[in-house]
């Protein structure tokens, strides 16, 4: 703490900021996604207009929107968000086997999309004419009132819902903002996905601070990218570790000239290595390279910039403005520098709890557990040294191995089956998903058959690239549980 | 050689695409482009076609046709 200034925001919610924004510059542009463009004060009359179609849900109501990379999905998930309605985003690619499962366990009101449909719940097509009117005076969302669920992948077979409020994702981007240091005057190109809270995170960050963002549909258009890149007024990117490595291997001299210009870049989601830290940082001598350590629950909790930071680049950096972070025993105790143990974190950024799951098992002293393990060394830099949790990171979309084994375990002529990372032979995404099974002997098993069975069950990346069959049983404790680490 | 209709078979199959892809899609504008394709499509290339493709031919190529144009023969 203490390295940037950080002054408290004047409003309680991300809409509120955008409304605040429009009346103050009201013909700055906002976003441009695709062929579609709008100003503060543009954006700012379609969420009033959005919000029209939501007005027969009650405050806190849950809706479901598909994170499409269109301007009506920001505009209705900021509708949402004036309505005082909680968001749960999904994938687009999401099937509709795992909608159902989420309207299964949650009282979905509604859902959201331009594409997709879900028996029995209230379906708003995004395009639907909206009133064009302006009904009623609003009243911004307090800082305490939930904002979204969102998911973790755990490893206990069961996601844990994350309920952010207006208050920890405001907080979010306020830390943020205040250590890369982004103003109204930047414009930012942003080709994460935003149904992940950094492609998502990154937007709000711009809309607090008033500035510019364009929305490209992914990375890997590597022509479309560079081309956004080098246009005009561009200063700020973000990508995953999988995204630069993906960049650096099919046009690495070109992004590097066109991104010379750039005032910032932020990286996140998935380990760097230091060479690749180091490339960046003497590539990029201009330009502010700052990545951040973080996780759902405590989004970017710690921060880094290559330049500043350059003796330190095998860190995850410092805690970043407004947060602090401490490394605690099992029993609870917080220990000293270089002392190692589980990170923990607190902020006005940190969820309360889980949702249907006891505070206190997740927390240490109003500090949230992260499940990593790692140490602060004597100048406060923070170390990950390994995790407690098991979870697959493919290319920064997490994977949770219980999900994956027990999709498997359906199959016929499956015995047994585990699910563990494995290095991806590529380079590119860090991680793979592998699969070790042992057959029951009653059927035969393919490897296309595993991959044609989990086609349209789950997204792709939790797709096994690598299928191990075995003969012997899987490592398992006395008590039966499962030992995965003896199989990576 | 593998013919057009095979190629763009093994495509839907290997890259999870949808059944309507043409010869003439400029791949990169797909929706659902990404790195988790682009190693499939390297994988499929490299271990069922015998292609490579390095990032010099990838610059090279628009379409599945510029791609199965490069397939040896």
């Amino acid at each position: 703490m203490g390295r940037y200034i950080q002054q408290a925001p004047a409003v309680n919610s991300i809409v509120e900021a955008i409304a605040q924004n429009a009346a103050k510059a009201p013909n700055h542009l906002a976003l441009r996604i695709g062929k579609e463009v709008c100003t503060y004060a543009q954006l700012w009359n379609l969420i009033q207009e959005a919000s029209s179609k939501m007005l027969s849900f009650q405050a806190q109501s849950i809706i479901l929107l598909s994170a499409e990379k269109a301007l009506s999905f920001i505009t209705h998930y900021f509708a949402a968000h004036l309505n005082g309605l909680i968001c749960i985003l999904v994938d687009p690619k999401l099937s509709v086997e795992s909608l159902t499962c989420i309207t299964n366990c949650y009282d979905i009101k509604a859902f959201l999309s331009s594409k997709q449909h879900i028996e029995g719940v209230t379906n708003i097509h995004y395009h639907s004419a909206a009133s064009g009117e302006i009904v009623r005076q609003y009243q911004f969302p307090s800082r305490d009132s939930i904002a979204d669920y969102m998911f973790t992948t755990g490893t206990t077979g069961e996601k844990k819902c994350v309920p952010l409020s207006h208050g920890n994702i405001l907080a979010s981007a306020t830390n943020i903002n205040a250590f890369i240091g982004n103003t109204q005057q930047d414009h930012e190109l942003i080709a994460l996905p935003l149904c992940h809270s950094f492609g998502l995170g990154r937007i709000r960050c711009a809309l607090l601070a008033g500035g510019s963002c364009t929305v490209i549909p992914n990375f890997a258009n590597e022509r479309k990218l560079l081309s956004v890149l080098s246009e005009e007024g561009i200063t700020g990117f973000s990508m995953v570790p999988a995204a630069w490595l993906y960049i650096r291997h099919l046009c690495a001299n070109k992004f590097i000239a066109a991104a010379q210009k750039l005032r910032f870049i932020e990286i996140g989601s998935a380990p760097l290595t230091l060479e690749e830290k180091q490339f960046l940082e003497s590539s990029l001598p201009h330009t502010r390279i700052c990545m951040h350590y973080g996780l759902t629950e405590a989004s970017r909790s710690a921060f880094m910039e290559f330049h500043a930071d350059a003796a330190h680049l095998a860190s995850s950096g410092k805690a970043s403005p407004g947060v602090e972070i401490a490394i605690f025993s099992t029993e609870g105790k917080q220990l000293s520098a270089n002392e190692p143990g589980e990170v923990c974190v607190r902020g006005a950024h940190v969820t309360k709890g889980y949702l249907n799951y006891l505070r206190d098992d997740y927390f240490y002293n109003g500090f949230f557990r992260t499940g990593d393990v790692g140490k602060i060394d004597s100048d406060g830099f923070l170390y990950i040294l390994g995790r407690i949790k098991e979870q697959i990171n493919v290319g920064g979309k997490k994977v949770s191995p219980d999900e994956v084994e027990q999709l498997i375990q359906k199959l016929p002529g499956v015995k047994e089956c585990a699910c563990t990372a494995a290095p991806d032979p590529d380079g590119i995404l860090g991680e793979i998903v592998k699969v070790h099974i042992v057959p029951d002997g009653s059927t035969a098993l393919s490897i296309s058959q595993i991959i044609q069975f989990m086609r349209g069950q789950v997204e792709p990346h939790k797709i096994p690239k690598i299928v191990e069959f075995r003969e012997v049983p899987l490592p398992r404790t006395d008590s039966g549980k499962l030992q995965r680490q003896k199989l990576r | 050689m593998i013919t057009k209709s095979e190629f763009l078979a093994d495509l839907i199959s290997a890259l999870e695409l949808e059944d309507n892809i043409s010869m003439d899609d400029e791949f990169r504008d797909y929706d659902d482009w990404d790195s988790l394709m682009f190693l499939s499509l390297v994988a499929y290339l490299r271990d069922t076609c015998n292609l490579n493709l390095t990032p010099e031919l990838f610059e090279t190529v628009d379409t599945w046709e510029d791609i199965y144009n490069k397939l040896p023969l």
